[in-house]
């Protein structure tokens, strides 16, 4: 009965651009099918959150607020001293997390519906970034791995670098149209194709055998 | 083609083999590429480049950079019209049209001149005197005569069509300048390891060895440093950028240049015109150079009296004989190099110079090369009137004074740093007397200075303090040198130029003439003085009350020797005078490009519900409501918003509606202290709220005025559903996380904003649980099962679903949340399902209208000013619990009875408008002032015909009964209304229990 519609249904569909050179150096897309939770704790239950944490995901949380842990189809990220997301192309985690890890006593939310997850990809990539976000994108500062959390047109979001030239944003689903024509219009000189992806392509695998086990 | 009859036949940097044509004032003017606009004209032998601000004077070209203050012109047509650019920093290129501006009917005959013979009456400040009289308003009569006669180019009113982008950029060393410094800087830098960004505001690399001639030492020099930072791949080079301002933690907005290949780029390719780029460095090499001084004699601004640099730059850079009997004018050795060069290239030359002693190679190798030299005297008047004809020139030793012939004069009065950006970070410069100069100091942690900003003149000296500032800009960072010592290209001979110099004397004080200081601002030797002696002797003063150093060139010529003519007239030196503080952009910007592609649709983001694709399907007129986007109206109940949201309203009160209420605030707050941290931030209990169940909650600000209400659902032992007004929702959040963070650290609760996760729907009215039953036939919404403030959480076809019975409209209601991509699903299965009632979409306006009836409360009543008690509120507060604000609620100030308390209002006068906004006056009142309050919402209300509103009144319901006046003095009008209960509808809540 109650179909899925993405807020950013109808904005792919228009088609990539030539940029001003006559090429397409980007890949932009909406990734679809990604789940995401976040997780919030205190001294007294944070061992046994993230000791639950580390059994379904297979990895422990992260303890820097600038560098991802990745384990299969689980991206965590540390967004606060006591608080991690948890991004994932199994759309059984949450469950899990919210059965397992609420269970330590911490409090788990999930946020599926409340973002939406782009793929930035291509040679420029990081051209186009440095019109979205102020920050320092240079292989030293931002390397493979490393996440932050940042604004894009006056709305928050969250920048995760995947690979060389590839590069996730999580932005508030609200905003997410907006923000979409915000991006295609920085493109614009660069060029662009458009494509709808999977939470899947963008990680390795799609299930741990933790999370499998424990469903 | 020789690109104009002034050109040399051979020398210069111009690519002689591509040839341009562009259009000015109207007819073709040819040139080459690498030509300005400026070297084309004065190759064309157009050396009436402009009429001066106020007095209508003809000018030529001064100077051959950024500096320039006379020639500015008019680039660009229509929507793409720029004025008051300097022609020395335009760019030859085909396609590019541009004018003369600030004269009428022309520049070459304007009758505006003829303001020099008023000039007597408009002396410095004039303008200031008319604010003063003769009569009071007297400024508003003269302003526009004034501003009509002076001024310079004129904006359009057309929309710009280009694009213009904005990014953000990142380095290790930001070196600022690429002269000999800069270039030598940025080797040393990338030597020690460091990532380098250069930039340079000119389209070449060399900044003053590009005045050279291109055949000798210099030249191949200033190619050797080119090569060397061209290929070190750790040097990014940026030309054609502007550094327009540094601020705090070494951040530096650069305005890059893209329009030098195609005048009007194309935007819908994504070319742009112009970026702004904001760059943050780790440290910065400033290496800016410095600016030639002109020299003070009567008549200094005619046609041909041009910077002696400049006259070599046009020279060796665009092989242009600027005339063909030159005077140079000069207190320093630079002068003598020009004079030099004009003579090696056949140019008849006299050099004339205020100091007694000169180097003696100087003076025999001028003397060999033909020259006229007179040393011991001074120029104290240009002779001419659109051109310079000749100078007078006196002994300073005799006071003897003859005239000499010439058709350019060249001066050279010394050079001024360039420390703009140094001095936009709050540093102020020195004088050192021995360079007659003001030079940055007190450099800030990571900032470097490099060249003739910090008194290097010679290229050798500049190389030198070059290598240095890269490397301690390197070591700064943190880089480890490898190379030990840094190097560059070994400097010839010729790069240790003589650079001595003498402070240049003051003018005669008496004379025919008028000796211009500020020429951009018609400024004057006089007017300093008239400044001085009617007060104004401090420099900042000084400039505002004459408009000295303002306009586009920001006083580049004019500042020091401004100084020096105050410091004159008074006991204080050089130094003790001061300079003005010079502030961003360092040359003008386009608004476009700070305004970047903010513009049109992408002028702020927008909200949009999940539902919104709906809404623009099915007939919705939208309307902006903070960031969002939401349904005003439908099609299906009016076409006009007028008649459309009463429709909607009888709807809601006889039937059953639905509505987007998706922008509500929501927040999940979780964790096993949420009871108790609620129970403190909202003014009314919440720690006894039964799973299951909801309650209405008013917060407070922590000076007790009312900060958002809303209604908090308890899903589970330790787990809440806030919802917030959608104004107050990013303020509610930030409020929590800020109480949690740092006035209850110990509560262990998670607060998350899941506004974007939820779709959110009111089904609203007498029939809306018929519709819910139709809808959700599985799930029991019967009284019992879900009474009043009731909530239950299901989950259909796999999806959640909460149902909240709440209500805002005062009829039976209730919110659906449901995931934001099943938001349209689940939307258009209820108005299906529940079509045989006649339900239907109702939008903002009517929503907005039905709480004014129930005498709900929102965002224009909840405008942080308000106390509980003001809006009628007082009764929810919990006396015997602590909660954030109750403190400060008791101030006597805020319990004082007159304080403007919530009333409703309904309107005596029928067919007349009650706007929001009117000031409330009590029936006698004089109308006039503030009032006694004022109307804060305002509706028609169908179930009592009448017009209603909700307003804040001194008093209060004290006054109920009372007829008053609505007064909307904007518009002139006056409406009766009488004070009543502010709930208009069902006070008793019967229709919410049914």
């Amino acid at each position: 009965m109650f179909e899925r519609r993405s807020p950013l249904a109808g904005h792919l569909d228009a088609g990539g651009r030539d940029g001003f050179d006559g090429g397409r150096r980007l890949r932009l897309g909406e990734v679809r099918d990604t789940s995401l939770v976040q997780i919030g704790t205190w001294p007294a239950v944070r061992s046994a959150c993230a000791a639950a944490i580390a059994r379904i995901c297979g990895c422990d949380p992260p303890a820097s607020p600038r560098v991802a842990a990745a384990r299969g189809a689980h991206r965590l990220y540390r967004i606060a001293s006591e608080e991690l997301w948890i991004a994932t192309s199994d759309p059984r985690l949450p469950a899990v997390l919210e059965r397992e890890v609420g269970a330590t006593g911490s409090a788990v939310t999930v946020l599926t519906e409340a973002r939406v997850r782009l793929a930035i990809d291509g040679n420029a990539a990081r051209a186009l970034l440095s019109r979205l976000v102020p920050l320092d994108l240079r292989d030293a500062s931002f390397p493979v791995g490393a996440f932050a959390q940042t604004g894009v047109h006056h709305a928050p979001a969250l920048l995760d670098r995947i690979g060389a030239e590839r590069y996730d944003l999580y932005v508030l689903t609200t905003y997410a149209g907006s923000t979409w024509e915000w991006m295609l219009d920085q493109a614009l000189p660069f060029g662009y194709d458009l494509h709808v992806t999977t939470a899947a392509d963008r990680s390795p695998s799609t299930t741990s055998d933790i999370t499998r086990d424990l469903q | 083609m020789s690109g104009g009859p002034h050109r040399l036949a051979r020398g210069g940097r111009i690519d002689r083999d591509r040839p341009i044509r562009c259009e000015f004032d109207g007819r073709p003017l040819a040139g080459f590429a690498g030509d300005t606009l400026a070297s084309a004209l004065l190759a064309n032998g157009i050396t009436l480049v402009g009429r001066s601000f106020k007095y209508h004077r003809p000018r030529g070209l001064l100077a051959a950079g950024v500096e320039e203050p006379n020639a500015l012109v008019t680039v660009g047509d229509g929507g793409r019209t720029t004025p008051n650019l300097p022609a020395t920093t335009v760019e030859m290129r085909t396609g590019l049209r541009a004018r003369r501006q600030n004269g009428w009917p022309s520049v070459d005959v304007d009758l505006g001149a003829l303001n020099g013979w008023l000039a007597p009456l408009l002396p410095a400040g004039f303008y200031y005197k008319t604010l003063m009289g003769p009569r009071r308003g007297s400024w508003m009569w003269y302003e526009p005569f004034i501003r009509r006669a002076a001024g310079l180019g004129r904006a359009v009113h057309e929309r710009d069509p280009d694009r213009y982008d904005a990014r953000h950029a990142f380095t290790d060393v930001l070196v600022i300048g690429a002269g000999p410094a800069g270039l030598a800087a940025a080797l040393a830098a990338a030597a020690a390891g460091a990532e380098v960004l250069l930039v340079e505001q000119d389209s070449a690399l060399g900044g003053s060895l590009l005045a050279a001639p291109v055949t000798g030492s210099l030249e191949r020099w200033r190619s050797q440093l080119e090569t060397a930072v061209r290929s070190t791949p750790t040097i990014e080079v940026l030309t054609r950028t502007t550094a327009l301002g540094a601020y705090d933690g070494r951040t530096v907005a650069l305005l890059e240049r893209h329009d030098h290949a195609d005048p009007d780029p194309d935007p819908d390719r994504g070319a742009a015109r112009e970026t702004v780029v904001t760059l943050r460095a780790r440290a910065i090499v400033t290496a800016t150079g410095a600016f030639e001084r002109p020299l003070l004699f009567a008549d200094n601004d005619r046609p041909g009296v041009m910077l002696a640099s400049a006259a070599r730059t046009y020279l060796n850079r665009y092989a242009i004989a600027p005339g063909r009997r030159a005077l140079v004018a000069t207190c320093t050795d630079a002068g003598w190099l020009t004079a030099l060069d004009l003579a090696a290239a056949g140019t008849a030359v006299t050099v004339v110079e205020q100091r007694d002693e000169i180097a003696e190679p100087l003076v025999a190798a001028a003397r060999g090369a033909g020259i006229d030299v007179r040393t011991g005297a001074m120029v104290t008047r240009a002779l001419g009137t659109r051109g310079v004809a000749g100078a007078r020139v006196e002994s300073r030793a005799s006071g003897r004074a003859q005239r000499l012939d010439c058709d350019v004069l060249c001066v050279s009065g010394g050079w001024s740093p360039t420390l703009h950006l140094t001095s936009h970070t709050g540093r102020k410069p020195r004088y050192r007397p021995e360079l007659d100069a003001f030079v940055p100091e007190d450099w800030a942690a990571g900032d470097f200075g490099a060249g003739a900003v910090v008194g290097a003149y010679s290229s050798a000296a500049a190389v030198e303090s070059g290598l240095a500032a890269g490397r301690a800009a390197a070591t700064f960072c943190g880089c480890v040198s490898t190379a030990d010592p840094p190097t560059a290209p070994t400097a010839p001979a010729e790069a240790d130029e003589p650079t001595a110099l003498a402070a240049a004397l003051p003018p005669p004080r008496r004379g025919r003439g008028r000796t211009f200081v500020d020429l951009q601002n018609d400024v004057t030797v006089k007017d300093v003085a008239l400044a001085h002696d009617e007060g104004y002797g401090a420099v900042e003063h000084l400039k505002r009350y004459t408009t000295l150093g303002m306009g586009t060139d920001q006083g580049r010529t004019s500042n020091v020797n401004a100084i020096a003519t105050l410091a004159s007239l008074g006991a204080r030196g050089v130094g003790e005078t001061g300079t003005t503080t010079f502030r961003p952009p360092f040359t003008p910007v386009s608004v476009g490009a700070l305004a970047a592609r903010s513009v049109g649709r992408h002028f702020r983001p927008i909200r949009r519900s999940p539902l919104e694709p709906w809404h623009l399907a099915n007939g919705a007129t939208m309307i902006e409501a903070g960031p969002w986007l939401r349904p005003w109206f439908y099609a299906w109940a009016g076409s006009d918003v007028g008649s459309a949201y009463r429709e909607e309203m009888r709807l809601v009160r006889s039937g059953v509606g639905v509505s987007d209420v998706s922008s509500l605030g929501k927040i999940d707050v979780q964790g096993p202290d949420a009871a108790q941290f609620l129970n403190r931030v909202y003014v009314n209990g919440f720690a006894k709220l039964a799973v299951g169940k909801a309650r209405y909650g008013v917060m407070l600000n922590d000076d007790a005025t009312v900060l958002d209400d809303g209604t908090t659902a308890r899903f589970g032992e330790h787990r809440y559903f806030m919802t917030t007004t959608t104004a107050q929702a990013g303020e509610v959040m930030s409020w929590l996380e800020f109480l949690l963070q740092t006035a209850w650290p110990e509560l262990r609760v998670q607060v998350v904003s899941v506004t974007d996760a939820w779709a959110g729907m009111s089904v609203a009215g007498p029939r809306a649980r018929e519709a819910l039953e139709r809808a959700l036939p599985g799930v029991d919404v019967s009284n019992d099962a879900l009474p009043h403030m009731g909530v239950r959480e299901v989950v259909l076809d796999g999806v959640p679903l909460r149902v909240l019975r709440l209500s805002f409209s005062g009829e039976l209601a209730y919110e659906l949340y449901v995931p934001a991509t099943r938001g349209i699903s689940l939307w258009e299965h209820l108005l299906a399902a529940a079509a045989p009632l006649g339900i239907k979409p109702y939008g903002l306006e009517a929503l907005a209208s039905l709480r004014i009836e129930k005498g709900h409360v929102a965002g224009l009543e909840l405008d942080h000013r308000n106390t509980l008690d003001d809006l009628g509120l007082g009764k929810l507060a919990s006396g015997d619990k602590a909660y954030v604000g109750r403190a400060l609620r008791a101030r006597p100030a805020l319990q004082a009875e007159d304080r403007w308390s919530l009333v409703g209002l309904e309107c005596l006068d029928a067919g007349a408008r009650l706007r929001g906004g009117s000031i409330l006056f009590a029936s006698g009142d004089a109308i006039a002032g503030h009032g006694r309050g004022y109307v804060t919402s305002v509706t028609f209300s169908t179930v009592l015909g009448k017009t209603i509103a909700l307003g804040l009144y001194q008093g209060g319901l004290r006054h109920r009964g009372e007829e008053i006046v609505c007064a909307f003095p904007l518009k002139g009008e006056t409406v009766r209304a009488r004070i009543v209960s502010p709930m208009f509808i069902d006070p008793e809540g019967t229709r919410l229990h049914v």
